[in-house]
Order: C-alpha cells, then structure tokens, then sequence
C-alpha cells in the first residue's frame, strides 16, 4: 500500500495485539456456537482474516471486541446456512465435567449443558453465549446482534428457561444428579 | 419428597445471585476453551499478518 504512514502502522501492530489477545474468547464464542471444534476454529481463523482485511473499517478506541464477535457471528451463520449438519456435538466439550454447588448435594453436567445449548435456536444460544460464557455485557451483547437491548434480555430469559427445561426434562430429574 | 424439598431448595437458589448451576457451567465451558493451547494454524495466521506489517514497516517512509 503506498499510504503506509506511522500511524497506520502503530495502528495495525495494535489491531494484531489485541487480535491475539482476542483467539481464545474467539474459539470460544465459535465452539458454543457451532458445537464442534474443527468447525468452531475454522469459523474464528476465517474472522481473524476478515477482520484484518477489513481492519481499515475499525475505529480504534471503540469496542473490539464487539467488532471481531460479530464478524465471527456472521461467519457462523453464513456457514450455517451452507451447512444444515452444524448441530453435532464435540465429544471434547461433552467431557462429563461437574459443575458443583457449594454446600449443596447435586451437580450440574457441564456437558449436558454443552448438548443442550445446541438444541437451542441459534438466536437464544449466541445470547447465553456471549452473556454467560464470555461475560460480555446486555450492551455489547446488543452491539454484537445488532439488536435492542430488550431484545436480548428477552432471548436470554427465554434461552436459560429453554435451557433448564432441556438438561431437567418435565419433572427435573435430569439436571441434578445426587452427588455420593 | 426428600427430592422435591431439595429440588425446591435448589430452584430457589437459581433466582438467587448466590450459585446459578447454569451461569456455571457455561463459564466452565468458556474456560475450557480458554485454557487449551492455541492450534498452529492460528499461529500461522498471527505469522502471515506479522509479515505484512514488518513488509509494510519496510515500505514505511519513516
């Protein structure tokens, strides 16, 4: 490019630092969403790509964040949309993990949570991604959706709800196992 | 009933902000994640763009 200036480069040396500090949220965001590794991580190398090739449209100082999660988000359901299968569940994440409650006598599954997320419509699964995985804000949450802020909160309610109701069944035995 | 009055106990709780069993794992799956060691191909990826900006340092007029 013949408009190299110092700051373009201070600027893209900042953009790829803060990329890097960026790949494992990344991976994640992209693993909940797709719920299979090699997928996940394809979708997140390919937004790395976008988003440098398209760094000249990010103003630094505003949310990155916010910026790489919706190129990846829009990657993911570009290749959903290609892709009807995208519902397979990584063995890696469905490790029987516990989850346990302090000073309470039953356990979650993580990976019952991990199967779960992935019957839920995409719209209420990238909210509790971003919310409760990634602990990204109702505001970014937005930024990221480009939706209003009640929009999110209603697809988060409905999503945990949805949730629940998945991992507990009608009579919610299946989401506590008693711990011996 | 033991079961019931736990799972009531429990239900309670998941309103509270003390221990949400989901919250937590969700995080536990973000952190899974997180804590695994980067692939290569992503490496790869920081390398390309490493090239480019040490190409474009030394096309820089400065």
């Amino acid at each position: 490019m013949s408009d190299v200036t110092p700051e373009t480069l201070a600027a893209d040396q900042i953009f790829r630092d803060e990329l890097v500090a960026l790949i494992p949220s990344l991976r994640s965001f992209a693993r909940g969403l797709s719920g299979n590794r090699d997928m996940a991580d394809g979708m997140a190398q390919s937004a790395m790509m976008r988003g440098w090739a398209a760094r000249a449209s990010f103003t630094p100082g505003t949310n990155f964040r916010a910026w790489m999660f919706m190129i990846l988000r829009n990657q993911f359901y570009t290749t959903i949309r290609k892709d009807k299968r995208l519902t397979s569940l990584d063995p890696e994440v469905a490790e029987r993990m516990l989850v346990e409650a302090p000073a309470q006598q039953h356990a979650i599954h993580v990976s019952d949570v991990a199967k779960a997320l992935q019957k839920l419509p995409a719209e209420q699964r990238e909210v509790l991604l971003l919310i409760g995985a990634n602990g990204v804000s109702y505001e970014e949450a937005a930024e990221v959706i480009g939706c209003a802020i009640g929009t999110i909160k209603s697809r988060l309610a409905r999503g945990r709800k949805a949730l629940e109701l998945l991992i507990d069944g009608p009579t919610g035995d299946a989401l506590f196992d008693k711990v011996a | 009933m033991e079961k019931d009055h736990v799972m009531k106990g429990i239900r309670i709780r998941r309103s509270d902000t003390a221990f949400d069993p989901v919250s937590a794992a969700l995080q536990q799956l973000h952190k899974t994640v997180e804590s695994e060691e980067i692939p290569d191909d992503f490496l790869k990826i920081l390398g390309d763009i490493d090239a480019k900006i040490a190409a474009a340092r030394g096309s820089s007029p400065e």
